[in-house]
């Protein structure tokens, strides 16, 4: 029962702007940064703007540059191998995504042998840093690009169920996704 | 028992005598501004959404084509996915019944040592009784979809397919909570319950041994499964617990993965009007995600059951009509786009476990059919057609089903009279009272023409609609509309204009189709229709009056349906063959011929033929002025700024006959309000009907406010309505409307 008005890209360099409009219809929060600093950056504040004390988690696929996952990885602190009563306690989960969707504004998720579906499920706050060049037009492309498990993530979990829209369920209550522009 | 008179289980039977009457009441007075207010919600998001899909109508034919095959292969299919989850290390169960699977399941569970399930939202384990089973065995159950755990505190079955808890109000819910619960601070919005429920939840999560889906579709390729939902309740069930069981109809089943794609994305603007809900999920478990370690290090590796139930669904493969249910990927579009679902739910309109249009083959299919009764419910409006993803006839499948139930009717003596007269064949002559009359409706109104003085008045002696009412069913409180004196065929008689027109636009011929209700009942607006064209020097001539099938198809008395569009589409067709289109006025005429003619016609030249010939009288008349490059405003007086409330008929929308109007009012500059509603409420005999009665008020109630508030800016405006039902169930609030000929004949100027 979400209300949303879905726009559809006109031309090729309107898929950013297009995908921003559409992850934002769904809840999410969607910051598009110019570079690996400024990505780096954002996810500083986005840790500093939790309440002090609280958990990250953070896993990766590797669908971001070398330089930048090593990064990240540094910032998060390296929450690996949590256990579950741990794991359930911590407010950011940050993640990287294999590719975005444009016409829906989701972000694609492995579902592998990895921790970031997990990372992605059980935080209260989630984050993921995409690359632009990862979009897609349409979810089909991905079904047809990404023959492994995965999961499309579009925007925070939601319910209808109580009698109102109420994001924020069993999943993520809100949804931070930092797009790294592509160079030009 | 709750603080309901009646507990909605109680009626959940519809093959228990007078549970569709009572469940009507019960949802009347309790869940329908939930319901309506939740399902048009939908409903508006589906038509928004629909329209961002470039390519809809392709996905919609594409999905068709893999379900098809895939019911063509279903046996193949099967055996592949089997080899395919065990070649996973994944278990693999076929039930052939829901007390084969619900055993499975439980047996899988003590296996495991499991002492707690949790559940995310499956229909089907509802079709299987699952919760019962393992509650017996000592195992607790936790559903985690939010509405569905709103149902396991109530106790009540689902009442629609995507949302199973959409009859409770946020008020009704803290009501229940706080009863059951008695939380320590009140629970008095959304967020409150939300988190009240979640973190009741949350910890089950994380205990639970074994978790229990279902599965949107599976792919027999990869054993992939599709799941799709928003509150990532599913995401958790089956990725955090040890064991995860997957339980499914033989029928989701598709060959390949990659045939999972247009269902995805037809999926979600069909069923909420999300392009994407929150999380859609193609997984292949077991899968390969690491188990988060228990703080004890309880070590535990991953188990997968894939569990296939027949549970009837072989035999509706097998029986040509109930087939077409398969199809279903349950998104809700024809509940959430039929009046009459809106203002009941799936509690009234809905059987044990599957509810609305579509449930009613669903209840029949994996149990009996007299628990389809609710189905009575479908108007055949047919507003569902055209929402359907993969294109199920819905209407269709409940006239089926009224065909088979009318057969189980006992016999009686007043029903073998009716019947031996009536003009149905022997197998239908055992069908209900009420519905030999309705469905002979032609002969009453030939004979209420032709005593009009008489009959007129009888229909109002008080005596009369009481025997009326306890015989044949009709609704007492219900006006009856009187006969005319005159038919439109007498009166043109007596105009004696036959052929005697010049026609000014060479080889324009019209055949005007004078449908039973038009003529016995309505003949001011065939007139109306026949002044029209004869003034813009169309050669005209008005047909005899020949039922068509509608009223008997209504009733589910599809044989006599069929005999009469036989008759009634052979003669058509002597006229379109000598070069004449054929127009109607009713819209309900118009959907026969391009609709329901293809399923009780073999003859498809025939069908073809009438359907491409028939026009309404609005879309003949704009084709035929841009034909001749006419302009709107040379043949009517267009008054700028007139103002126009059009009350869309149901069947004139799917047959999208109401974009001419528009076309011409637009041209005249007219300022046209339309209704919003998918139907009136009073869907032909429906609204008559002593049982149904109180539902058609119901549903007509937010057309009569629509009209009632714009009046009250247009006290001037014109009121207009097609439909010769929609007019009289407008008339029961005294509000006058018109057909659309009709006006358009007063502002000719030519």
């Amino acid at each position: 029962m979400v209300k949303t008005e879905h726009a559809r890209p006109e031309r090729e360099t309107d898929r950013l702007i297009v995908f921003t409009q559409n992850a934002e219809a769904t809840g999410a929060e969607v910051l598009v940064r110019d570079g690996e600093d400024e990505v780096l950056e954002t996810v500083r504040t986005l840790i500093e703007r939790e309440r002090a004390g609280s958990l990250v988690l953070a896993a990766f696929c590797g669908a971001l540059p070398e330089n930048l996952l090593h990064h990240l990885r540094t910032i998060a602190g390296g929450t690996t191998g949590p256990t579950r009563e741990v794991a359930a306690r911590c407010a950011i989960g940050l993640t990287d995504a294999i590719a975005g969707v444009v016409s829906s504004g989701s972000v694609v998720i492995p579902v592998d042998s990895g921790m970031v579906a997990l990372v992605s499920l059980l935080v209260r706050h989630q984050v993921v840093v995409l690359e632009e060049s990862r979009l897609l037009n349409r979810p089909s492309e991905a079904i047809e690009q990404f023959a492994s498990d995965f999961v499309f993530v579009t925007g925070p979990s939601a319910t209808a169920d109580m009698g109102a829209l109420v994001r924020g369920v069993h999943g993520p209550h809100t949804m931070t996704i930092i797009v790294l522009r592509n160079r030009t | 028992m709750s603080e309901f008179e009646v507990h909605p289980r109680e009626i959940a039977d519809k093959s228990r005598p007078d549970a569709l009457t009572a469940a009507i009441k019960l949802a009347l007075s309790l869940e329908s501004d939930a319901v309506r207010r939740n399902t048009q919600t939908f409903n508006r998001n589906r038509y928004r959404a629909i329209v961002q899909l470039p390519d809809y109508e392709l996905l919609k034919d594409r999905a068709r084509q893999i379900k098809e095959f895939s019911l063509n292969h279903l046996p193949e299919l099967i055996t592949r996915l089997q080899e395919v989850i065990e070649g996973r290390g994944g278990h693999f169960y076929l039930a052939k019944s829901a007390e084969q699977a619900r055993t499975f399941i439980a047996d899988v569970c003590e296996q495991h040592g499991a002492r707690s399930v949790v559940k995310s939202k499956s229909i089907t384990s509802e079709e299987i009784e699952l919760n019962p089973e393992l509650e017996r065995r000592g195992i607790e159950v936790v559903e985690t979809d939010l509405a569905e755990f709103i149902l396991q505190v109530a106790d009540e079955q689902p009442s629609h397919i995507v949302g199973p808890a959409l009859h409770y109000s946020r008020e009704r819910i803290s009501a229940l909570f706080e009863r059951i619960f008695k939380p320590d601070e009140p629970l008095n919005s959304g967020e409150d319950l939300t988190r009240f429920a979640r973190d009741r939840l949350r910890r089950r999560f994380l205990e639970a041994e074994v978790g229990i889906s279902g599965a949107n579709l599976v792919a027999a390729d990869t054993g992939t499964l599709m799941l799709v939902e928003s509150e990532a309740n599913i995401r958790l069930t089956t990725t955090v617990p040890p064991v995860h069981i997957a339980l499914a109809g033989i029928e989701k089943i598709v060959p390949r993965r990659s045939d999972l794609a247009p269902f995805v994305e037809l999926i979600g603007p069909s069923a909420t009007g999300q392009m994407l809900t929150s999380y859609v999920s193609l997984i292949s478990p077991p899968l390969q995600l690491p188990l988060l370690p228990f703080a004890d290090a309880k070590d535990v590796d991953r188990a997968f059951y894939l569990v296939l139930i027949d549970n009837g669904r072989m035999m509706m493969r097998e029986d040509p009509v109930l087939e077409e249910a398969l199809y279903c990927i349950r998104c809700g579009a024809c509940l959430n786009s039929c009046a009459n679902f809106q203002a009941v739910g799936g509690h009234a309109f809905g059987g044990r476990t599957y509810s609305g249009g579509i449930g009613g083959a669903w209840e029949a299919g994996t149990g009996k059919l007299q628990q389809a009764r609710f189905s009575e419910l479908c108007t055949g409006c047919t507003r569902c057609v055209p929402q359907c993803p993969v294109r199920i006839d819905i209407p269709w499948l409940n006239t089926t089903l009224r065909k088979r139930l009318n057969q189980e009717t006992p016999s009686s003596f007043p029903n073998n009279l009716v019947g031996r007269f009536a003009d149905v064949c022997r197998e239908e002559q055992s069908a209900p009272l009420q519905k030999l009359v309705f469905g002979n409706y032609h002969h009453l109104a030939r004979w209420g023409c032709r005593t009009a003085a008489v009959a007129n008045r009888a229909m109002k002696i008080g005596l009369i609609r009481v025997l009326l009412e306890k015989t044949v069913g009709i609704d007492r409180r219900r006006r009856l509309p009187p006969f005319p004196s005159r038919t439109l065929i007498q009166r043109e008689a007596r105009q004696k204009r036959i052929g005697s027109h010049k026609a000014a636009h060479g080889g324009e011929k019209v055949f005007l189709f004078a449908d039973t209700f038009t003529n016995y009942s309505s003949p001011e607006r065939g007139e109306a229709a026949l002044e029209l064209l004869r003034a813009l020097g169309i050669e005209v001539q008005l047909s005899l009056c020949l039922p068509t099938g509608r009223s008997a198809l209504s009733q589910g008395l599809i044989e006599a349906a069929r005999k009469r569009a036989e008759e009634a589409a052979s003669y058509l067709s002597e006229w379109i063959d000598r070069g004449w289109k054929i127009v109607t006025v009713e819209p309900t005429v118009l959907g026969l011929f391009r609709a329901e003619y293809r399923r009780v016609l073999d003859n498809r030249r025939l069908v073809e033929a009438l359907s491409q010939n028939s026009k309404d009288i609005a879309e003949f008349l704009v084709e035929f002025l841009r034909r001749h490059e006419i302009s709107v405003g040379k043949v009517f007086r267009g008054e700028e700024g007139q103002k126009i409330f059009l009350h869309r008929h149901c069947q004139q929308r799917t047959a999208r006959a109401e974009q001419a109007l528009l076309t011409l009012f637009s041209d005249l500059g007219a300022e046209v309000v339309m209704s919003t509603v998918e139907c009136c409420g009073m869907a032909g005999s429906f609204g008559y009907k002593r049982d149904y009665y109180e539902l058609s008020m119901a549903v007509g109630e937010q057309l009569f406010e629509e009209v009632e508030e714009w009046r009250k800016l247009n006290p001037d405006g014109v009121i207009l309505a097609s439909g010769i039902s929609c007019q009289e169930q407008l008339f029961a609030k005294r509000i006058e409307a018109i057909h659309p000929a009709e006006f358009l004949r007063d502002r000719l100027s030519v």
